[in-house]
């Protein structure tokens, strides 16, 4: 999942704005350090599987109420040799700056830049039901030989699809739903409709006329 | 009349024979933010300024603030049901409304949707609503008269087809009464009329529509309503929206009239606006550019030249005033734009001097070149004339003793302006008001008593329409004071002033 962003996409601006400046620090680091990568994938374990997965935990790491040394210890107790060394200081950084409420943000922020210099693309396909292992890889495939950049596919289950495809990139939605073509049809069968009874109307009357 | 279920259900068929299944691409954002009109979006990273955007309701947005990380989208419509998170579509289009013959005699809204209840508007044709007024090469000036039908208007203010003449006056003065009889006097003149109502009371407009529609004027007029209850884009959109539908006309060679009902009102809407977007507030809080708001909306009024069919768009804005404050700042800003204003005062209305016309301080200045000659010469001196009798009976009110010039002068001044009031709704026409207006500056009114004025005219009228009709023939035919015109006026005055019955 180090290519993904989390999954929960928030409009908070201001701390989005924050994410972006502490994701560039990072980066910048861990490129210095050689260990981009092995950043990254630590980055995301601790926001998918500890930050999101355990409320006590969230409020020790992210939350405001231990003191700064307090904060730095518990940093140090829980992920001393267990991190990278770049990404453990980084941490330390922003807990001393209180930007500790913003990690998600800049995991997000750090996960965009990084794809966005090596040219990866991240797409996300919703479908009514849970895409097959194969058809996503074929997917990817085929996305990878149009777009001529790598991809990574994020894909979401949303009944209200019905069937079909939506796929979302950047901010451009290429929508092959059925949901979407029945609504479609429907304005056409209204537009059409609404004009041929105008039209038997003027029919009407102009008979009458003459 | 009956619908054949058949046919409508072939027809639904035929078209679902017929659908092509395309992929549908569409840019999108979603809203952080929504409240008081305006919406804040994330996404739309390809948006263009001015773009519409839609929202899952239906309703159209314009993209007004194009932000580092959001867009700024002001709402034409219903607002209270768009929630914060739903998907927001960028359309890659402009505003624009429907225009052309259909729209007249409707009632709509800024959108161009109707609000008469005469079922769906049949327009084939659009036109943005935000569009580049016409440049230097593409002008003539200003050379045909656009009657008002109002006598102290047309003889001393006189406006042009292509002019902007400002209407400007406090609260109930009769500025709206103004633009409407120069719209009623637009029958049979072939010149389309729009008026633009915003931020007023619906009740007003209502009564607006029920005077057109009484005096036959609703024929050739549209009226575009952004009531006082609709959302501030929309109002800030309506006058835009009326100069397109009105430019349709000037483009295709044809002359057009708009109204502007009040464009102190569009200047609030689009403060409100701006303040809401964090836009920086200026002078009384208006945004920087108020300014650029007004004046590229009143540069799209024009003469066209003759290469571009010679159409023309004149416009009478319409400005209120708190308490005679002219130096205000949309007042100032918008009498700088416009060709001149007529300036109306509480205190003459109050005196029964209808319309209220301070002649000092109104000016037109291009509309001279319109007046026809004969117009011209009757009214040559006639409004600074009746700047200096302002001022003579000023002075006179100390009860000094007058020598006779003086008092002749008075005398007269008090005889012209009460020639000059005309009643509501009661246009009249250039050949009579220069038969009315002779007989007042060339002094046949000076025996006749103040009170007797108005009903010395209206027989007069009368009379010379009954018996001389030649001198209106000759008018209409040269459009110029000839000897031969004036010894008629001359006779017909001396004939009919031995009939008159002063009371």
């Amino acid at each position: 999942m180090a290519g993904t962003s989390s999954d929960k996409q928030t409009f908070d601006l201001g701390r989005q704005r924050i994410g972006t400046v502490y994701a560039k620090a990072l980066l910048a680091a861990a490129d210095e350090a050689g260990q981009t990568d092995a950043v990254l994938e630590d980055f995301g374990s601790l926001i998918h599987d500890v930050i999101n997965q355990r409320e006590d935990l969230r409020h020790a790491i992210c939350g405001g109420i231990m003191s700064e040394e307090q904060r730095i210890e518990v940093l140090d107790k829980a992920f001393g040799g267990k991190m990278t060394p770049v990404l453990l200081t980084f941490l330390k950084v922003v807990t001393q700056h209180e930007r500790q409420d913003c990690l998600r943000e800049i995991y997000n922020a750090t996960v965009k830049l990084n794809n966005e210099r090596r040219g990866i693309v991240e797409i996300t396909a919703t479908t009514a039901t849970e895409l097959p292992e194969e058809m996503a890889a074929n997917l990817t495939a085929t996305l990878q030989s149009k777009l001529g950049r790598e991809v990574v596919l994020k894909s979401e289950v949303d009944p209200d699809v019905i069937g079909g495809l939506i796929l979302h990139i950047g901010d451009t939605v290429f929508d092959g739903s059925v949901a979407n073509r029945l609504k479609q049809l429907r304005q056409k069968a209204l537009e059409t409709t609404a004009q041929e009874a105008k039209a038997s109307l003027e029919r009407f009357t102009n008979s009458t006329q003459s | 009349m009956k619908f054949n279920a058949d046919e409508i259900a072939s027809v639904i068929k035929q078209e679902i024979q017929q659908f092509d299944t395309q992929v549908d691409v569409r840019e999108v954002g979603r809203v952080l933010e929504v409240g008081d009109g305006i919406a804040r979006v994330y996404g739309l990273s390809g948006i263009m300024a001015g773009e519409m955007v839609e929202f899952p309701n239906g309703t159209i947005g314009l993209a007004f603030n194009l932000e580092e990380n959001s867009v700024g989208v002001i709402i034409l419509g219903d607002y209270l049901t768009i929630k914060e998170g739903d998907e927001v579509k960028a359309l890659g289009t402009l505003l624009s409304v429907p225009v052309g013959d259909a729209v007249l005699g409707r009632v709509v809204d800024p959108l161009g949707n109707p609000l008469d209840g005469m079922g769906p508007i049949q327009a084939t044709e659009t036109r943005p609503v935000e569009f580049l007024a016409p440049g230097v090469s593409e002008r003539k000036p200003v050379h045909e008269p656009m009657q008002t039908g109002i006598k102290a208007v047309d003889a001393m203010t006189p406006v042009g087809r292509g002019q902007r003449q400002l209407i400007i006056g406090d609260r109930k003065t009769g500025k709206t009464a103004i633009a409407l009889d120069a719209i009623l006097n637009q029958k049979n003149t072939g010149v389309k009329c729009f008026y633009v109502a915003v931020g007023q009371k619906d009740s007003s407009v209502a009564g607006v529509v029920e005077v057109l529609r009484r005096n036959g004027a609703m024929d050739y007029t549209t009226v575009i309503v952004a009531g006082a209850s609709t959302p501030a884009p929309l109002q800030y959109v309506a006058p835009y929206a009326g100069t397109a539908m009105a430019e349709y006309f000037m483009f295709n060679g044809q002359a057009a009239l708009i109204v502007y009902d009040d464009l102190s009102k569009q200047a609030s809407a689009y403060r409100e606006l701006s303040l809401l977007m964090r836009r920086p507030p200026g002078r009384e809080a208006y945004p920087g550019d108020v300014f650029y708001c007004h004046s590229r909306l009143l540069e799209r009024s024009a003469k066209l030249s003759d290469a571009l069919g010679a159409g023309s768009l004149t416009s009478l804005p319409i400005i209120e005033t708190l308490e005679g404050e002219v130096s205000a700042y949309i007042p100032t800003n918008v009498i700088s734009i416009t060709d001149g204003q007529i300036y109306l005062q509480p205190d003459l209305f109050f005196a029964g001097i209808r319309p209220a016309m301070n002649v000092g301080i109104s000016v037109s200045r291009v509309g001279g070149n319109a007046q026809i000659k004969a117009m011209k010469k009757v009214a040559g001196g006639l409004r600074l004339d009746l700047a200096a009798f302002r001022e003579l009976e000023a002075f006179a009110q100390l009860g000094t003793e007058l020598d006779e010039a003086t008092q002749r002068r008075l005398d007269r001044g008090y005889r012209m302006v009460e020639l000059l009031k005309q009643g509501q709704y009661k246009p009249l026409d250039v050949y009579d008001q220069i038969l009315s207006i002779y007989a007042g500056t060339r002094g046949h009114l000076d025996e006749v008593p103040v009170v007797d004025v108005l009903r010395w005219e209206a027989e007069y009228l009368e009379f010379a329409k009954a018996k001389y009709p030649q001198i209106r023939e000759q008018l209409e035919a040269t459009k110029d004071l000839t000897d031969e015109v004036r010894d008629l006026m001359e006779k017909a005055i001396a004939e009919f002033q031995k009939t008159f019955v002063t009371s």
